[in-house]
């Protein structure tokens, strides 16, 4: 009888223990809902897509929001690289839909229209896709964070690298968008802060199916390098069409400024081989990495996951420790302004912070796209040549011009 | 390294075959179009389509037929010109009797229905085709390095159109086609079966057009869009080269291939515009383009211009109030955002019908003084820091002024030829759009600040702003009422009638509907400037091709010649827009469907019915 | 209405019936009902004046007027729903008042146009021996570049080559000088001794009188009078009144 006793009162304890536990981890605000929009059918489909609203909902799932007691609902939409689609979109998920935050959002002419929307509506706005600086820049609010990369970082980790590697005489191709016209501007100023200097440029529309004549005239330049300040389809076509046409082989060097896995699968090995690049997360690199690889394949058709898919993997899981911690997701700048204070740790990006200018920092990588010969198992594509601590990689935060940090 | 004019010969002769290049296609596929417009005297729309269904038939086809490049040549162009056939005989036909311009809507309907429909399944980036491998690599030559396949698509351009013109002017066949475009009743009366040999010409039309879309996969990449970018061109060159002119087209055509690539060489920034600088001197110094044969007057466009102008009528007047009614407390139970959209895009529709349903012009080129009025509206609140009121009345007052010159110009020519040219001007100023430094090209003007009207009322406050848009709305509204019925009004609907008699009874028809044009521009300007304040954004959208032709979808949908008509048709079509965004692109096929719909079987719109059934005008 | 007389001279067979013929074009009611007979081997004119209707019955005939109701057949087969291009295979050809020659085809190919529909078309040198002008002007770069005459010799010569045994013809004298109406009265002589039927239409009836068998009068859109060649100048008054001459 006695043991049943204690049993039983071991029992009602740890049922009462569990009870008390549970009800301090009770999340008591309202549900929250998220919005995923980036291009879903262009040019940088492959690049975010579908796969970033996967991301999204594996975040939510690692977090365990349901047993938090959290409600977190997912929608996502198509922006179709428009800014009055996306900001038309933006407005009516966050005045008519209930949407609390806007995530993703690459395109960056999209990018800076949304966080215009957002900041006048007071809502959270994670922007992973967009490339532009100026998101942590003069474009910065107060209700704004911007994830995983920019083209500051981009232009600094390859431009350099390139620079000073003997690359000194640079031809840009570029597209003629918000983010081409960034990229452009802080590689320039890189090249020329190393001691090269900029032979021509070329606008291209964006986005462009034939780059015959863009590239013909980088040839004719003569530069050393051809910096293609372009993304996605622009950059694959790029390079396919310098190969038609011998460029490479006439001893010109292509620096792809932006390159995500995805564009090197569509190119090839054979093609794309010897390409040097800042990347900003890779896949192959822990086992954590590893293990959310295969799972975003087994759920994409077979597609590995690029950085913009990490990004907003660890924007999503930064949200909901911060909305945990405030208990309502209402009010853009406190949420943001929390997710600040608290340091950031997921198991794709590791541990980072969020700085007051809205820019998350974390270590990033300069690759080289493998030979074909050397890749030993699908989607095997790059070996790492170094790592660029956060501090370094990202521009400082006094040169960005941001208004909240005077 | 030799130069020639300061440019390296590398990059001259580099940039001259690839104007070649493009000129291969811009004479393939406006010599597909020649064909069809001189046989069927219709303006094939669909081109465009067509010719992105034959790169995709080849893509298609390869993936899942194992069927290689060579073989493509034959079977997708095969493919792709029975579904022509099937078309022509099924619904096509039936609009011969009808005004050119419905011929001209149905083509467009259907490639909106085709091009949405592959937009949906794949997207709107490239698809990869290779090049075949026997045509891979390239020589060297002492100017330039020539990729073999490229000189492939130039030898092989030339090669049909050669034997296309050689098969029209030259042989039996083409005497019947040269003769059955002449008079087709007494053709048949020798005995040979014309319909069928215009059934078989469209189809060979759009073969050739199939046929460019498989020479272009391998460099273009096979994409939902191809055609589309490149099917505005193809309607200038074909203005150019004279519309019913076979050699017209393709001597145009690789002239101004070649004419973009010198472009592109001493002066990139104009390359995109020049085709279209070029289109606008040839109209004002041979308005039948170079080798082309004089415009053939039209028959008036089917209009349901119920009763007398004069007496306004009761039941439209009851019907406006009750509108109003209905718009001012709309605000507190629809979303205004989708509201101030809608009536934004009432205010375009209006103007379209007004010259479209009244005066009996077919402008597809509306959008450029939509988007044009957005951009100086934007661009005068957010960089000069007008009051809202004062940007919105610059940009009308641009859409005015461009619709002055533009109107000027293509008032020459009547009908399908007076469609083109707008549209021809309308892509020139989408080009202009892209470049010019104040648009901001793809980012367009953003942040543009709502203000306070006359430095008082704070739009900011979306009831403010509702209010103000309903209160634009209405006064455009009473405007093209007023225009209507009134005298001006009435000599308008006599020109669309019958202008030879209008001429013969002493009016200079030319300058009414240049004001016509006018009056409809200035008020398009209204519609555009006010949506950049209200939505804080001009962008290229505005500026492109598909947005005038939804104007032109929404004034058949809610009826051409009515008042209330085009109103009806902005809110379905917004609606449609607003409520169904997350079906994506099957928006863009119900679209064509409608306007398929509505020019097969329901020509006289919602409105217009009404109108029709019970002898009231609206 | 009225019933056309059986002509003496013609013993062949009925080639052409056209029975309770009624054509519109578009809204516009042009022919009440109207009857007429051809045989075979004649040659009948159909007389009357501007906007009786002699041209929308040729018309009718051939299909080009779409909306007809009635009957007319050919050698026994209904024709009323047939389209021009099945008409012209059951042997009738048409020369329409305009001519229709083609500008922007050479003469050569005006006259190659016409395709051989049955046996029994003339070849292209019997054609030169009935219009030798025509074998001078072949080589001419644009069928319109030929005088009134020229293309009038043009525009029957053609219909000769697809094998057709029923011509219709309409105002083939129309605007031409007095010598080339000859030639054309001699020419059409010619054909009927080959055999071929003719119906023509003709406001210059003394031009008619010298190549017809018989005569319809039509008026606002019915046949009025009939008559044999022999008895014109008996109805001559009657003539002149319908004609309004």
């Amino acid at each position: 009888m006695r043991k049943t006793n204690i049993k039983a009162f071991a029992g009602a304890v740890s049922l009462l223990a569990l009870c008390v536990g549970q009800a301090e981890a009770q999340y008591k605000g309202p549900p929250i809902k998220i919005g995923v929009m980036n291009d879903m059918s262009g040019p940088y489909a492959d690049i975010a897509g579908k796969g970033s609203v996967w991301a999204a909902k594996k975040a939510i799932e690692d977090y365990g929001a349901a047993a938090k007691g959290m409600q977190v609902e997912v929608v996502s939409a198509d922006h179709q690289n428009k800014p009055d689609v996306g900001s038309a979109l933006a407005r009516k998920w966050l005045e008519a839909d209930g949407v609390d935050v806007i995530a993703d959002v690459n395109t960056s002419s999209v990018g800076l229209a949304v966080n215009e929307v957002t900041s006048s509506l007071n809502k959270a706005y994670l922007n992973v896709g967009s490339a532009t600086s100026d998101l942590s820049g003069k474009a910065c609010k107060a209700t704004t964070i911007h994830w995983i990369y920019d083209t500051w970082m981009l232009a600094n980790g390859t431009g350099s690298a390139i620079v000073k590697n003997g690359g000194d005489s640079w031809f840009f191709v570029t597209a003629d968008y918000a983010f081409g016209l960034a990229l452009e501007r802080d590689t320039e100023a890189v090249v020329i802060a190393n001691g090269g200097k900029t032979v021509g440029k070329v606008r291209a529309p964006f986005p462009t199916a034939d780059f015959s004549s863009f590239m013909l005239q980088a040839q004719a330049s003569k530069a050393k390098v051809i910096g293609l300040a372009n993304a996605g389809a622009d950059t694959i076509n790029s390079i396919k069409t310098a190969g038609e046409f011998g460029i490479t082989q006439g001893g010109q060097q292509l620096a792809g400024l932006l390159v995500f896995l995805s564009d090197v699968h569509a190119l090839g090995l054979k093609t794309a081989q010897g390409l040097t690049f800042t990347d900003a997360w890779y896949w192959d690199t822990t086992d954590a990495s590893r293990a959310f690889a295969k799972e975003f394949a087994a759920g994409n058709d077979g597609k590995y996951p690029t950085y913009d898919h990490a990004g907003v993997y660890s924007a999503v899981t930064h949200y909901l420790r911060t909305a945990e911690a405030l208990g309502d997701v209402k009010d853009g700048k406190k949420v943001i302004d929390k997710m600040k204070e608290l340091p950031t740790d997921d198991k794709l990006l590791g541990k980072g912070k969020i700085r007051a200018d809205g820019r998350k920092i974390h270590d990033v990588q300069l690759v080289q796209v493998k030979k074909p010969e050397e890749s030993k198992y699908p989607y095997d594509y790059y070996k790492i040549l170094a790592t660029i601590p956060a501090e370094k990689a990202f521009r400082p935060m006094a040169d960005g011009g941001c208004p909240l940090v005077k | 390294m030799t130069e020639i004019f300061g440019v390296p010969t590398q990059a001259l002769f580099g940039q001259l075959l690839l104007g070649l290049i493009n000129g291969s296609f811009y004479a393939l596929l406006s010599l597909g179009l020649a064909v069809i417009f001189g046989m069927l005297n219709i303006i094939n729309f669909t081109h465009g389509a067509q010719y992105m269904m034959g790169a995709f038939g080849a893509y298609l086809v390869g993936q899942y037929l194992g069927i290689g490049y060579w073989a493509s040549l034959i079977v997708a162009p095969v493919l792709v010109g029975v579904t022509g056939v099937i078309v022509e005989r099924t619904m096509l036909k039936r609009l011969y009797h009808l005004d050119h311009l419905y011929g001209l809507l149905f083509t467009f309907g259907m490639a909106l229905i085709i091009q949405g429909y592959f937009r949906y399944y794949y997207g709107s980036s490239g698809l990869p085709y290779p090049i075949p491998p026997e045509l891979q690599g390239g020589i060297r030559l002492p100017f330039m390095f020539l990729p073999w396949y490229r000189g492939w698509v130039i030898f092989l351009s030339l090669a049909i159109c050669l034997i296309t013109w050689f098969l029209i002017e030259r042989t039996s066949l083409g005497a019947k086609l040269r003769a059955a475009t002449e008079n087709p009743m007494i053709v048949r009366t020798f005995g040979v079966n014309v319909p069928m040999l215009i059934t078989l010409t469209y189809g060979a039309g759009v073969a050739l057009a199939a046929l460019a879309g498989v020479l272009a996969a391998p460099i273009y990449q096979v994409s939902p869009l191809m055609g589309a970018d490149l099917i505005n061109v193809v309607f200038a060159v074909v203005v150019i080269g004279g519309m019913g002119s076979i050699m017209g087209s393709v001597v145009t055509g690789f002239s101004l291939g070649l004419i973009e690539g010198l472009t592109k060489v001493f002066y990139p920034e104009a390359s995109t515009t020049v085709v279209f600088v070029i289109m606008a001197i040839v109209l004002l110094v041979r308005p039948a383009g170079l080798f082309g044969k004089a415009a053939t007057t039209t028959a008036g466009v089917e209009s349901t211009s119920v009763g007398s102008g004069l007496d306004g009528g009761k039941v439209l007047n009851v019907a406006m109030a009750v509108m109003f009614v209905l718009l001012a407390i709309a605000p507190f139970f629809v979303y205004p955002q989708f509201l101030m959209k809608a009536l934004c895009i009432a205010i375009f529709a209006l103007s379209v019908n007004l010259l479209l349903g009244y005066a009996g012009l077919l402008s597809f080129g509306h959008a450029m003084f939509l988007g044009s009025a957005g951009y100086v509206a934007a661009h005068a609140a957010k960089v000069w820091g007008l009051t809202p009121e004062l940007a919105i009345l610059a940009g009308t007052a641009t859409a005015a002024a461009m619709g002055l010159v533009v109107g000027a110009i293509a008032i020459r020519r009547q009908g399908i030829y007076f469609a083109m040219t707008t549209l021809a001007f309308a892509q020139m100023i989408y080009f202009l759009a892209l470049q010019v430094p104040f648009t901001h090209g793809e980012d367009g003007i953003q942040a543009v600040p709502r203000g306070h009207l006359f430095g008082l009322i704070d739009l900011t406050n979306q009831l403010n702003m509702y209010y103000l848009v309903l209160l634009i709305f209405i006064f455009a509204l009473l405007l093209v009422h007023r225009i209507i019925h009134s005298p001006f009004g009435e000599v308008l609907k006599s020109i669309r009638e019958n202008e030879a008699r209008a001429i013969s009874l002493g009016y200079k028809t030319d300058r009414y509907k240049l004001m016509a044009f006018v009056l409809s521009t200035t008020i398009c300007g209204l519609g555009g400037a006010t949506k950049a304040i209200v939505f804080q954004l001009a962008s290229l959208t505005d500026v492109t091709s598909g947005t005038s032709g939804e104007a032109v979808l929404m004034t058949l949908v809610g009826g051409l010649g009515t008042l209330l008509g085009p109103i009806v048709g902005a809110f379905v079509i917004t609606g449609m827009e607003t409520y169904l965004a997350e079906w994506g692109q099957w928006v863009t096929v119900i679209q064509g469907v409608v306007f398929v719909i509505c020019v097969m079987a329901f020509r006289r719109g919602l409105v217009g019915e009404i109108a029709f059934r019970t002898g009231k005008p609206l | 209405m009225t019933g056309a007389p059986a002509a003496a001279s013609a013993t062949g067979k009925v080639l052409l019936s056209v029975k309770n013929l009624q054509s519109w074009y578009g809204e516009s009611h042009i022919l009440h009902g109207v009857n007429l007979e051809v045989r075979q081997g004649e040659v009948v004119c159909l007389l009357g004046r501007n906007g009786a209707g002699k041209t929308t019955t040729l018309k009718s005939i051939m299909g080009v007027v779409r909306k007809r109701e009635g009957s007319i057949t050919r050698d026994g087969t209904e024709t009323i729903k047939m389209p021009p291009e099945r008409i012209a295979k059951l042997g009738i050809a048409f020369c329409p008042e305009e001519r229709a020659i083609f500008s922007s085809l050479t003469v050569r190919e005006n006259l190659m146009l016409p395709p051989k529909l049955r046996a029994g078309g003339m070849t292209v040198e019997e054609i030169f021996t009935l219009f030798p002008n025509l074998k001078e002007r072949i080589g001419t770069s644009q069928g319109t570049k030929l005088s009134g005459g020229e293309q009038q010799m043009l525009a029957m010569g053609r219909i000769l080559r697809t094998g057709a045994d029923m011509l219709l013809l309409d105002e083939v004298t129309e605007g031409l000088a007095p010598v080339i109406i000859q030639q054309i009265g001699a020419t059409i002589r010619k054909l009927k001794e080959r055999g071929l039927t003719i119906l023509l239409v003709e406001q210059n009836f003394r031009f008619a009188s010298t190549v017809a068998d018989r005569f319809y009068v039509m008026d606002h859109g019915v046949i009025v009078d009939g008559f044999n060649a022999a008895d014109l100048e008996a109805n001559m008054p009657k003539l002149h009144e319908y004609l309004g001459v």
